[in-house]
């Protein structure tokens, strides 16, 4: 039987969380389509869930090589949005951390922020645009209202992951190389 | 040829690749003869190999190269790489020893 819920997150830690929350009742993720999550009910706690955003879109050579990759290590790609993967492996005692080391962690890190530094720069653009040169209808004078609500959560949003970068708590593997 | 310290980690993984192994080979095989202490995520892995792939370290077996369940194996610079290694951990070895035991005097 598969349930459909809305839902939408600012955070894509926030979102596994949720999808972790919903397997454990026994709620599996198995499919996602415009902030609609479709769920295939199940045995609570089977699965365990990750989101990961790829250097690469999922369909490139580059992307379908890593997911085939994490396959064969039995991590299964239940579906992607954009660039970003959801992935799931069996639960068992072990936690399912798609990475071990805090200088791949960061690297992740710096690819999800990047990718709203862009939007915050495009939104940004936008904003301009509409504030000096197409004057002329009332109408966008909303949007550069909406342009400025949207770049201050951008802003936020960037702020926090900035932080999240800082916190990575000292884990056992700092980094696999050492002269790099 | 200077070889920088490798963390255990890549040594073990290097260790791995003695004889032709695939990813998931290559991580079990870190977990139990590091007795489940270095544990490597699959991202990590991934990385991993990647970066020794690029060092040339490690290579590709051509025959696996087409296959999804691709396999790797330590070139002759990787065991290079190894030899220097475990040289290194040998002298802090027998060093840490030697001192532990009182038989150098000359410091």
């Amino acid at each position: 039987m598969i349930i459909k819920k809305w839902n939408s997150f600012l955070f894509y830690t926030d979102e596994e969380e949720w999808l972790n929350e919903m397997a454990a009742k026994g709620y599996h993720l198995v499919k996602y389509s415009f902030y609609r999550y479709h769920f295939e009910v199940g045995e609570p706690g089977k699965y365990e869930y990750r989101m990961e955003l790829l250097n690469a879109f999922p369909t490139s050579p580059i992307g379908t090589q890593y997911i085939d990759f994490m396959k064969d290590l039995g991590v299964e790609c239940v579906d992607t949005r954009g660039r970003w993967v959801y992935f799931r492996r069996l639960a068992n005692d072990e936690p399912f951390d798609i990475y071990t080391d805090n200088t791949s962690k960061k690297k992740h890190l710096n690819r999800v922020i990047t990718s709203f530094f862009i939007f915050a720069l495009l939104n940004l653009y936008i904003m301009i645009s509409n504030t000096f040169f197409t004057n002329e209808f009332q109408l966008t004078d909303y949007i550069v209202i909406f342009n400025w609500i949207v770049e201050f959560i951008f802003i936020y949003i960037i702020m926090k992951y900035v932080k999240m970068k800082r916190e990575l708590k000292a884990s056992g593997q700092e980094t696999l190389f050492l002269n790099k | 040829m200077k070889h920088e310290p490798l963390t255990e980690a890549v040594y073990y993984l290097l260790l791995a690749f003695k004889t032709p192994l695939h990813g998931y080979g290559a991580m079990q095989y870190v977990e139990e003869i590091s007795q489940h202490r270095v544990k490597l995520g699959p991202g990590t892995l991934y990385g991993a190999i990647k970066t020794l792939v690029g060092k040339g370290w490690i290579e590709l077996v051509p025959a696996t190269k087409n296959s999804r369940r691709k396999e790797y194996v330590l070139t002759e610079i990787g065991e290079g790489v190894l030899q220097a290694e475990m040289k290194r951990l040998e002298e802090l070895l027998l060093n840490g020893q030697k001192i532990m035991r009182g038989e150098a005097d000359d410091h």
